[in-house]
């Protein structure tokens, strides 16, 4: 890889990046515009929109307070001094805590407008001085401020244009400057308060899926990536180590320690953020706002850690010192490096076993089936849905029940009609195998319990008997040949007790009434299912109630026995 | 008729105690208020010395004994690292102080002193009306 200023990409993808910066740039100005106050409100043009949400106002301070200079400064930081920059992201953090607990509220409460007014209020008698101080501390913070943003915005836009020369960084300086100006003048509060909360909202997104990524990349192992950054950078494990930049003597020990202080405690003297802490209607709106911001700052500079010590666990210090020596474009690298993931052999045995919705049989074995026509909704007429057990009982599958066997080319009980009734009774749902029909009218007829089931003694002992084997004719009934059927069917084991003359096949009692709902009141006389008493309904609910009706009658009137 | 005495401003019904409406300082000399100002602050102030004090704290022991830092938790991972990421929980314990002790210590307190502010004014603004409207009125006319 060619390591030389900024040519570790290509020519083409910097200018497409240029590009993109540009439209971003005419996008920002046109926002602007959009969101300008439209009336000529002083209260609109510096407050905004007063009535923003929490979370909004929170993005918009997350967004004020993480600039470029923030994000990429301390991410090089952190990929190029290790313990150093994860101190001064933490510290970075830890400002807001004053703020939150000793300035917003009060400030919220007496302010107007700007600091200076809130100033004002409290020193009645010296406004003049009083505001004129305060401008000049804006100005000086601002000037400074603005000259760290710029280095960081600079170095980044010089890359894109691929010529990193005096005369360009100066230009883009210019070019920067008066784009800020002029959406600022232009959009006022508004404007400006909408281009942060759009920054904030791709910032943290952005950092987000980088430090996502990157943690994915070391299987979510943070001693994985913690070991990988420290090997790959120069230093081996120093670089886990406090004073890598600041640890040279005690004068540099406590610069550290001034350096953080400063951090710590400067925030309140940062006016654009200050400013926001006005813009609420109300103190708890506000406070739920440095809430949401102190949140996002927090996973903003967790992720920013994560992503430096990615950088150089990935690329090693040198190769981020060469491109930039402030490690500025250590966050471009390391999120492009860590796209890749490894290839994870999981995504194999999902080939191996294909999600089928509703399972047909194992593709590997065929059943002796003719070919059905197509289901009804099978877009591809695949599946060939329960074989042989969806089919009526001459081919060896389940009885189906007679009100549903009316469509017999209909395959299984996915395509009875819907419109039915279900039948709820289980003796009627399976039926036992009606070869055994002639043999239940047989013992119906005689009138006696039948025997438990023995295996007829002319047989002789031990035969091997299969299912479906036509035996020599049974003594117990003569001139019948009968057919063995299946025990494991749990319909075929019959309850000792009485066959009914509906498993027999016998004619059930005709019905006096028919038609009418007098023939409830002597349905616990009259043996036979309800629907040869009545027309069925064509109503569904009226059904199911006449059948809950019978059941009670069944039981006595007994509305709580349940009836199986 | 027997009004009672229709007196102008400066008489004051028995019933009436305290200083003279003129007297009345604003609501910052009440102790209600005092009290909260004083425990708001003082929380603040404990609050900020705990989470800032803390990280200084933090700064300085990883800049002048690096070796209570260096020692592992676990593999890679340092006491300095650990304490680190302490930091961001130790912030999120003192948020969370900070809200129970907005909510059930100083938000009451403001409602009613807010309450007390306004019941005051409404008060005075009655007050002035009664007597713009009871004040006694020179001879008008003449009753006979």
């Amino acid at each position: 890889m060619v390591t030389l200023g900024a040519s570790v990409v290509d020519r083409l993808s910097l200018q497409l990046t240029l590009v993109l910066f540009l439209s971003v740039v005419v996008v920002t100005l046109f926002t602007a515009l959009l969101t300008a106050p439209q009336r000529d409100e002083i209260g609109e043009f510096y407050l905004g929109n007063r009535a923003m949400s929490p979370l909004r106002n929170g993005l918009a301070m997350c967004g004020d307070y993480l600039s470029a200079a923030t994000l990429l400064g301390s991410t090089g930081l952190v990929a190029l001094t290790g313990y150093d920059g994860l101190l001064y992201l933490c510290g970075t953090a830890v400002a807001w805590m004053m703020v939150l607990l000793l300035i917003a509220e009060p400030l919220r409460n007496t302010g107007k407008f700007t600091l200076g007014d809130t100033l004002a209020v409290r020193l009645t008698r010296m406004q003049r001085p009083v505001r004129l101080a305060t401008a000049l501390c804006t100005l000086a913070v601002t000037t400074l401020y603005l000259v760290a943003q710029l280095v960081g915005s600079v170095a980044l836009l010089t890359q894109f244009t691929g010529e990193p020369s005096a005369a360009t960084r100066t230009l883009c300086v210019i070019v920067i400057g008066t784009v800020v100006i002029v959406y600022a003048a232009i959009g006022g509060m508004p404007g400006a308060t909408f281009i942060q909360v759009v920054k904030a909202v791709m910032l943290i997104c952005g950092v987000t899926v980088a430090g996502v990524m990157v943690l994915h990349r070391f299987d979510w192992n943070v001693e994985n990536l913690l070991a990988a950054a420290a090997d790959n950078s120069g230093q081996g494990a120093r670089f886990l180590e406090p004073g890598l930049r600041y640890g040279a003597s005690a004068t540099s020990k406590l610069d550290f320690f001034s350096l953080q202080l400063a951090i710590v405690l400067g925030l309140a003297a940062l006016p654009h953020v200050m400013m926001r802490l006005l813009a609420p209607k109300s103190v708890d709106v506000l406070r739920t706002s440095v809430v949401w911001a102190m949140g996002l700052v927090s996973l903003v500079c967790l992720a920013a850690g994560i992503l430096g010590l990615g950088a150089t666990a990935v690329l090693g210090s040198d190769t981020i010192a060469e491109n930039d020596r402030t490690g500025n474009a250590a966050v471009l690298l390391g999120a492009r490096t860590g796209r890749r993931h490894p290839h994870r052999p999981a995504v194999l045995s999902r080939l191996r076993h294909p999600p089928r919705g509703r399972r047909g049989p194992h593709p590997g074995r065929r059943l002796l089936t003719r070919p059905r026509p197509l289901r009804r909704g099978d877009p591809q007429g695949q599946g060939d849905g329960d074989g042989r057990a969806g089919r009526g009982p001459a081919l060896g599958g389940r009885h189906r029940h007679p009100r549903h066997a009316a469509r017999p080319d209909l395959l299984g009980r996915q395509l009875r009609d819907p419109r039915l009734p279900r039948i709820r009774d289980r003796r009627l749902r399976h039926p036992p195998d009606p070869r055994l029909q002639p043999l239940l009218a047989a013992v119906h007829r005689s009138g006696r319990p039948p025997q438990p089931l023995r295996r007829p003694a002319h047989l002789g002992p031990s035969r091997r008997l299969l299912p479906g084997r036509q035996l020599r004719p049974c003594l117990a009934l003569p001139g019948r040949r009968f057919r063995l059927v299946s025990l494991a069917e749990s319909r075929n084991r019959l309850h000792p007790g009485r066959i009914s003359p509906r498993l027999a096949g016998v004619d059930t009692q005709p019905s006096g009434n028919e038609g009418d709902l007098r023939g409830l009141r002597s349905a616990h006389t009259r043996r036979g299912r309800l629907a040869d008493f009545l027309p069925p309904s064509a109503n569904r609910v009226t059904n199911a109630w006449i059948f809950r009706r019978r059941q009670i009658m069944a039981c006595g009137n007994n509305s709580r026995a349940v009836i199986r | 008729m027997c009004h009672g005495t229709p007196r102008g401003s400066a008489g004051r019904r028995p019933y009436e105690t305290g200083p003279e409406p003129a007297d009345r300082q604003s609501v910052s000399r009440e102790p209600a208020y005092q009290s909260l100002r004083r425990s708001h602050r003082r929380f603040g102030v404990r609050a900020t010395a705990v989470a800032v004090g803390g990280f200084l704290l933090y700064v300085l022991l990883s800049s002048f004994v690096p070796g209570l830092m260096n020692t592992s938790v676990s593999g890679h991972l340092t006491v300095g690292l650990a304490l680190g990421l302490g930091q961001f929980v130790l912030m999120g314990v003192i948020v969370w102080r900070y809200l129970v002790h907005m909510r059930t210590r100083v938000t009451p307190v403001v409602r009613g002193l807010r309450g007390l502010v306004r019941h005051h004014e409404t008060a005075e603004r009655q007050r002035t009306a009664f007597e713009a409207r009871t004040a006694a009125r020179g001879e008008e006319y003449r009753p006979w």
